[in-house]
């Protein structure tokens, strides 16, 4: 593995045949990278990546793992920017968290340029007091039998406001693509809000895509039947809320980023 | 054990019980039998404290500590810490909450509310998997969320398992056979017969008498409009299989 810089831009080229043994750190906040992995090259990363512009480029059988975390205080704003681009049989597994800020925004734009490519795309706001996240993803499908799985949940309290807009793109030649999109949100607090917005573009004529978006509320049978059991209602409702979590953070492959987002989200 | 006195309730302004009396003593199996419409799941759903049913008047006691005492202003988790316990009609399910940690953590609010040791998860897993053989649940079950992917005979054996592990004095069976099949029925019924001590004491509705040949009750009531109006032993239940209910009500 080889690191430089360039134009203030962090290099990381990893070659041939390297088999993921210590998860990559990437430099907290301000970050641009450029990520390469050759040929069979497998790698994980992490980093607080608040204001980032990070790319990847996954060439044959490639396999990224990749957990960014923004990290804003209630009154500041960041943007940032993960750009994939992956070659044949490559795998892509792409994990977002933010707490949110006065205005925290991810642009996310993979495309999936390979035969048999995959891409697993995936992200959380756990947001509470006034703060905003913004996360946009852009999926394109220019190859046939790709995949993409996208799962976006977020948990709402006080007067919050999560934003998702999710686009995918299957163009023509992108036949036998399949495409999965998911945005789950859970509303805490009266004043909470959410926008979602998922965008299905399909050019080609065989291919399986879905879509859906759902903004819910604490359910209260679920309230009752654990209070029958003797959990009182704050215990109840904290257990519930792991619950909601789990099934994206089950996404995360790598046992050591999944224990770094349990540290981010903490108590 | 437990004592419901004059009880009239309702849901979204219908009134549903309209004085409700029913007495049940330690080591007593009552079945609540009636048709459709009668009030039974309300009943249940009055004495487990659910939030959407107002008790309009009377009392439903329990004996705490060796004291009868009016559970109305309680809420569902202190109700059933205090040893009652509510087998559902329907269980719910609860998605990315694993069935291991659910039942851990209601066992540990029951053992920290009487100042008992809780257990941790090492211990509890051999406590779980002992229970779980009782009722001949497959061990799978236990990492699954809690009721999600549980066909419905599961699902009904989970909540005799949940009543198992809290091991309560009073419980409701809440229409616990319907949905099973002969043999899962059999099962569940082993189940309830194998927690059934001098102790405690149950009340099993059902609509049909089915289960009662597998969970012998000492007193039979006939739920009809909100109100017990017949009472008997188990030939009761036998009767009304019989001659259905339309000779009980005019």
């Amino acid at each position: 593995m080889t690191y430089e810089s360039a134009d203030n831009r962090l290099i990381i080229h990893i070659p041939r045949g390297t088999k993921p043994t210590d998860v990559i750190r990437l430099p907290d906040h301000g970050a641009a990278a450029l990520i390469h992995l050759e040929a069979g090259a497998e790698a994980v990363a992490t980093g607080v990546l608040s204001n980032s512009a990070i790319e990847v480029i996954l060439e044959d059988g490639a396999k990224f793992e990749l957990l960014r975390v923004a990290e804003e205080g209630p009154g500041g704003s960041c943007e940032s920017t993960l750009t994939v681009r992956q070659s044949r049989d490559s795998v892509l597994r792409s994990f977002y968290l933010t707490r949110g800020g006065r205005m925290v925004k991810d642009n996310l734009y993979v495309t999936v340029n390979g035969e048999g490519a995959a891409s697993f795309i995936n992200g959380l706001h756990v947001l509470s007091g006034d703060s905003q996240a913004e996360s946009r993803t852009h999926i394109e499908h220019t190859a046939p039998s790709t995949t993409s799985h996208q799962l976006y949940k977020s948990i709402v309290r006080d007067k919050a406001h999560s934003i998702f807009f999710g686009r995918i793109l299957v163009r023509r030649e992108a036949q036998l693509t399949q495409a999965y999109q998911l945005n789950k949100n859970l509303i805490l607090g009266p004043e909470g809000r959410v926008n979602t917005k998922p965008q299905l573009e399909i050019f080609a004529d065989d291919v399986k895509c879905s879509h859906g978006a759902a903004i819910g509320q604490m359910d209260e049978d679920q309230i009752f039947y654990l209070q029958a059991r003797g959990i009182d209602r704050e215990a109840a409702a904290s257990l519930l809320v792991q619950g909601f979590i789990q099934d994206v953070l089950s996404q995360i492959s790598h046992t050591a980023l999944r224990a770094e987002v349990g540290r981010h989200l903490g108590p | 054990m437990l004592k419901i006195t004059d009880l009239y309730a309702s849901v979204a302004g219908n009134h549903i019980l309209k004085g409700l009396n029913l007495s049940v003593n330690a080591g007593e199996v009552h079945a609540v039998m009636g048709p459709n419409g009668s009030g039974k799941s309300t009943f249940s759903k009055v004495i487990a404290g659910h939030p959407q049913y107002t008790v309009d008047n009377g009392k439903v006691e329990l004996e705490i500590n060796g004291q009868m005492t009016d559970i109305t202003p309680m809420t569902p988790d202190a109700r059933a810490r205090e040893g009652f316990f509510l087998a559902f009609q329907y269980p719910v399910e609860i998605p990315g909450v694993p069935t291991s940690e659910f039942l851990r953590a209601s066992y540990n609010a029951v053992c920290r509310h009487h100042g008992l040791e809780e257990m941790d998860p090492i211990d509890f897993d051999g406590f779980i998997r002992a229970k779980m053989k009782i009722l001949q649940m497959d061990d799978k079950y236990i990492d699954r969320a809690v009721n999600v992917d549980f066909s419905g005979g599961e699902k009904k054996r989970n909540e005799i398992l949940q009543m198992a592990v809290l091991n309560p004095r009073m419980a409701i069976l809440d229409e616990t056979d319907s949905g099973l099949d002969v043999d899962s029925m059999k099962i569940v019924a082993h189940g309830v017969n194998t927690l059934r001590t001098k102790r405690n004491a149950m009340i099993v509705i059902t609509h049909y008498q089915r289960l009662l040949n597998y969970i012998k009750p000492d007193i039979v009531h006939i739920l009809y409009d909100g109100r017990i109006i017949k009472t008997g032993g188990p030939d009761l239940a036998l009767e009304v299989e019989n001659k259905g209910y339309d000779w009980l009500i005019k």
